[in-house]
């Protein structure tokens, strides 16, 4: 019986096979829904970034930053610009912990064989190694993500019209120190996913929220891998709701297919943007891209971890950061909407303000729902390679788990729960 | 399931399934550990507990078609609990001082 050996979140597959073709594939995330769009209604605005925060225990931040656009962009706020740049920090900050989470103690147990980052055996030079890298990067991403927003998750320091407190001359010292100590750690982490032996193949369609200018979570247009440009105020109209009744998440298609938003689908649009010193450390796995091979989404990942390392330093040695007041605005009727790249992807909130500060209704769609889809279809697709390549049948569930987790779903550790019908 | 000397156990109890699980957790853990604000006090997992009577209404599809509990429950609304953790965040000095407790009843001689 297999028991659950991470804290994030619950899924189930269950796949029907007759005579080696794949005849249904139901992917669901179990997880009990908890109506946070529900319960937004009725709270004044400024409740809602800690409020939607509680989404995720992980990408908490990521929530806050994009509830906290939809805030402004409803009460008609623009930002200074070094809040801009203390938003961009607190986003680098989660993509650093938060993909080091998912690549060292979700993914790299596959490659050694391993039940668990830390079952790696501290005598094997390799491991020793990589379980130092993998707390010494989550370190510096945390480091960061607490001197600037005050935590790493549910963080207090942002709210709607700047921050509430600003990062000492000692903290970002000590903030850069941590952060130019892992970058040898990042480019081993890099290496090991270039070398990694899992793929899978799959041409499908990609999404994510590019940035003008550089390669940046917060802000740009929403690109997809049709060459296609939108703003983010367009992107609702993009997604197709669609019922997956197994699941207790929303499903999304685009022009009526299924897609993909991560790591994979910024590197393959954008991977020109990254920070030159990025692009020249990990020139050999860029060069994989754009990649069609969902296993490069772990790749894509490491390379993201080099580029929030490079473009923090930057920021943090470039600036001078002072107290600057809330910026606030009377409340009004309007409808306010924020896009962001989380790292598992695209993330959208919309608030419906009333001109008594009542938020109304509002939506959030997340990246794991926006990739369910895919994964269903993908699960089956490798479960129909894996029998036509004859793999004993209790060897592929495992297959099945490493796929998912190259998703980097919201709820990793959910795959431990396979439950295969073999007809 | 094996035996636990001491079993962490976070989120609300949202469901049947979940509420046998932990129940089954309880008989064989020695100290149970209830970990941040949805498994100590139940929020905001079960904000829809207090929703009005037209937004329950508007959900109830959802709660029959994947058979969830009428009301969201915490952990020691289920079995006993033996410490807590709270907090969302939870307070990683309080998990410490406790975990560092509860070792200490446990293996008293080491």
């Amino acid at each position: 019986m297999e028991h659950l050996t991470k804290i994030e979140g619950d899924a189930s597959v269950s796949i029907h096979a007759e005579d080696g073709k794949v005849t249904e594939v139901k992917f669901g995330i179990t997880d009990y829904k908890r109506f946070f769009t529900e319960a937004m209604k009725g709270k004044p605005i400024a409740a809602i970034p800690s409020h939607l925060a509680r989404i995720c225990g992980t990408c908490s931040n990521a929530h806050i930053m994009a509830a906290i656009e939809a805030c402004e962009n409803a009460l008609d706020i623009q930002p200074t610009k070094q809040t801009e740049i203390l938003r961009s920090l607190t986003m680098h900050g989660l993509i650093i912990r938060d993909h080091a989470l998912h690549l060292y103690l979700f993914s790299m147990p596959d490659l050694f064989g391993k039940d668990a980052f830390l079952d790696f055996d501290e005598s094997d030079e390799t491991q020793h190694q990589m379980l130092h890298d993998g707390f010494d990067i989550k370190a510096a991403g945390n480091y960061l993500a607490t001197l600037i927003a005050g935590r790493s998750v549910h963080a207090m320091y942002p709210v709607i019209g700047g921050f509430l407190h600003f990062p000492s001359k000692e903290g970002i010292d000590e903030a850069v120190q941590k952060l130019e100590s892992v970058r040898e750690a990042v480019l081993r982490l890099i290496k090991v996913f270039q070398d990694a032996p899992n793929h899978f193949d799959r041409k499908t369609h990609y999404m994510a929220l590019i940035a003008d200018e550089g390669f940046g979570y917060i802000n740009g247009k929403i690109k997809t891998s049709r060459g296609e440009t939108f703003t983010e105020g367009e992107y609702r109209g993009l997604l197709e709701h669609t019922v997956m009744l197994q699941s207790q998440a929303s499903a999304y298609k685009y022009k009526g297919e299924s897609y993909l938003v991560g790591a994979l689908a910024r590197i393959n649009i954008a991977k020109d943007n990254l920070h030159p010193k990025t692009k020249e450390s990990a020139k050999e796995a860029l060069a994989l891209f754009p990649s069609t091979d969902i296993f490069h989404n772990n790749l894509a990942q490491a390379i993201e971890i080099l580029h929030s390392v490079d473009e923090s330093l930057d920021l943090l040695k470039n600036n001078t950061f002072v107290p600057e007041p809330i910026i606030k605005k009377p409340s009004r009727e309007a409808i306010g909407i924020g896009v962001v790249e989380a790292p598992r992807g695209t993330l959208y909130h919309k608030v419906v303000l009333g001109a008594d500060g009542i938020i109304k209704e509002g939506e959030v769609i997340v990246p794991t729902g926006q990739n369910q889809i895919n994964i269903e279809e993908d699960i089956g697709r490798l479960v129909e390679k894996l029998l036509a390549e004859g793999l004993a049948e209790d060897k592929i569930p495992m297959e099945i788990e490493k796929l998912i987790r190259a998703y980097d779903p919201c709820m990793s550790c959910g795959a431990h729960f396979l439950k295969v019908n073999w007809i | 399931m094996d035996e636990f000397d001491i079993a962490f156990v976070e989120g609300a109890i949202a469901g049947p399934d979940q509420e046998e699980k932990v129940k089954e957790i309880r008989s064989k853990a020695k100290k149970l550990v209830a970990v941040g604000a949805c498994a100590v006090v139940g929020l905001p997992a079960g904000q829809r507990n207090s929703f009005t009577e037209a937004q329950k209404e508007s959900i109830d599809f959802l709660i029959t078609r994947f058979g969830a509990l009428p009301k969201v429950l915490k952990v020691s609304d289920v079995v006993k609990v033996d410490v807590e953790i709270p907090g969302c965040p939870m307070s990683p000095e309080i998990f410490l001082k406790a975990v560092d407790a509860l070792v200490k009843e446990l293996r008293p001689n080491q």
